[in-house]
């Protein structure tokens, strides 16, 4: 009897300072949001680019400069944000000295310099205006001799090339079945790739996805991740934390969930096509994370799962994801804020950030003002409620 | 009087070895007749344009490969606007004679869109049998198509 009552005290005890700890860890204020302010950008596109992007983001040199990925013309094309008129184009090509096969992504520096990933090599490649290929960065074989994918440059969930003195860092992915593969595989993955300008080398870091991140099933795996203050953040899709290293090999993680998610489902067994995009579009996931350096906060967005109307298009549904969330969180990773958006009228990947504020795509496909000539920004400002 | 247990596995047996073609297919055809699909035509692929673009790609390099086979019709499906239709197929099939568009989205009312082709199997401007295709059976099922119109 005693030893139970023992048990059952150091039980309780273990209970509560676990509690306690998690609270410690957790910050939250809901004290900032983000507010349609109704002012517009607009800007009119030819009739051979489509409204919305893979790929899109301002150019470093010049933020009022937007370059925009036409991936069926193999094209990069710059906007400028002031005068609302196409600047300039890059066109790639697709064989010869300077190609570069199919565009995937791209990280623009200027209009005559921007590092292209294409979705056939695995490398990278820098090109000027005329398009014509400046350097070559082969990430091809790593020391440990293991083949390195193509990498991934995408606005959503957003993912880029990060460059820090002379290293350059590409994001890998899990690859398999992800509905079959196990936990043990998962956690071989290598999430990130580290090419070394000087010496050539090319090695993948330790980090990979949490511990525990298909402890109650397989879910997609999936993530943003960036580099802001010499730190890496990592945003699984399926995972309310976010994860933050200087190093790829240790990390801490901090609760940056959506109040709209309690957890993230996992994939349901035995599922044909159409099971698979109906738990698409039934489970709520996180998507990018983005720093805002003009407010010092980070946005995390999230898309909330909806049950299809009966009939309704699952693929196109998929997507087109209709119900965006945004948590923002201060620069030391605290919530001080989530917005829910309105549906069907934003696309989350077809962003950018300036001094102003957040712009979002209004080009969503049953945002009844969308129109196919012209990309549609709206402004978003963080305010104090 | 209920129907004994016999009954019921005879009819299911019966329904069960009726063949395709006896299967009448009024509202497909109904949907197909505003395309002035020519009798010689057995084949009748319904491509949809939006959605996922690996499974609209496999439709649309068919298309392109066979364009000039008269004993296929391709209709696009699932289409948004002239702009992103014309953008997303190519100048070449957008605009040629025997590529139609299905600009009302008939076929999507109609819950006759899938994610990946569907074949519709003609024989004198009737359908016969209707057959959806699947990322894993694509392919083959286009090829069979070519083999048969060769």
């Amino acid at each position: 009897m005693t030893h139970t009552r023992l048990l059952l005290f150091f039980f309780l005890l273990t209970a509560c300072s676990r509690i306690k700890e998690e609270t410690n860890a957790l910050k939250i204020n809901y004290n900032h949001g983000l507010i349609d302010t109704g002012k517009r950008l607009v800007i009119p596109i030819d009739e051979e680019t489509l409204n919305q992007t893979n790929c899109l983001s301002l150019t470093q040199r010049n933020a009022s400069i937007l370059a925009y990925l036409n991936s069926k013309k193999n094209t990069i094309q710059f906007y400028n944000l002031e005068t609302k008129t196409l600047e300039g184009k890059i066109k790639l090509a697709i064989e010869g000295p300077n190609g570069i096969g199919n565009i995937q992504g791209f990280n623009a520096i200027s209009l005559d310099s921007v590092f292209v990933i294409s979705t056939q090599y695995s490398k990278i490649f820098l090109l000027n205006k005329e398009g014509e290929v400046q350097q070559t960065i082969n990430y091809l074989t790593s020391i440990s001799g293991n083949d390195i994918m193509p990498a991934k440059i995408q606005s959503e969930p957003l993912q880029r090339i990060e460059f820090t003195n002379n290293k350059i860092y590409i994001t890998d992915l899990a690859s398999g079945n992800w509905q079959t593969m196990s936990q043990k595989e998962l956690l071989k993955t290598s999430l990130c790739v580290e090419i070394d300008s000087l010496n050539k080398t090319v090695t993948q870091l330790p980090f990979s996805y949490p511990a525990d991140y298909w402890a109650d099933g397989n879910k997609e795996p999936i993530f943003s991740r960036i580099y802001e203050n010499e730190t890496f953040i990592y945003s699984f899709s399926g995972d309310n934390n976010i994860y933050v290293t200087q190093d790829h090999a240790t990390s801490k993680k901090y609760f940056a969930g959506s109040k709209y998610i309690k957890t993230v489902n996992p994939y349901p067994k035995n599922m044909d096509m159409d099971d698979l995009l109906r738990y698409y579009c039934e489970t709520s996931t996180y998507s990018t994370i983005v720093f805002d350096p003009f407010r010092n906060v980070y946005y995390r967005f999230a898309f909330l799962g909806k049950k299809p109307e009966k009939g309704e298009n699952l693929m196109k549904k998929v997507m087109n994801p209709s119900s965006p969330t945004i948590v923002i969180l201060d620069e030391t990773f605290n919530i001080i804020g989530e917005t829910k958006l309105d549906e069907n009228k934003y696309i989350v990947k077809n962003m950018f950030i300036n001094e102003k504020g957040l712009y979002l795509s209004l080009n969503h496909i049953a945002n009844p003002s969308m129109k196919d000539d012209e990309l549609s920004f709206a402004l978003l400002e963080l305010k104090k409620l | 009087m209920r129907p004994s247990i016999i009954t019921i596995v005879l009819l299911m047996f019966l329904s069960a070895c009726s063949p395709q073609s006896n299967q009448h297919y009024e509202k497909e055809e109904s949907l197909i007749s505003s395309f002035l699909i020519d009798a010689e035509v057995e084949f009748c692929i319904l491509i949809p344009v939006e959605g996922c673009t690996t499974c609209t790609n496999h439709g649309l390099k068919f298309a392109e490969n066979n364009i000039e086979n008269n004993k296929i019709r391709f209709i696009l499906t699932d289409v948004s606007s002239q702009k992103n239709t014309k953008i997303k197929v190519g100048e070449k099939l957008f605009t040629h004679p025997r590529i139609s568009i299905d600009y009302e989205n008939v076929f999507t009312q109609a819950e006759m869109v899938t994610y990946n082709p569907t074949i519709l199997h003609l024989k004198a401007g009737t359908i016969i049998q209707i057959e959806e295709t699947t990322s894993d059976n694509v392919n083959e099922r286009l090829e069979l198509i070519l083999n048969l119109t060769r």
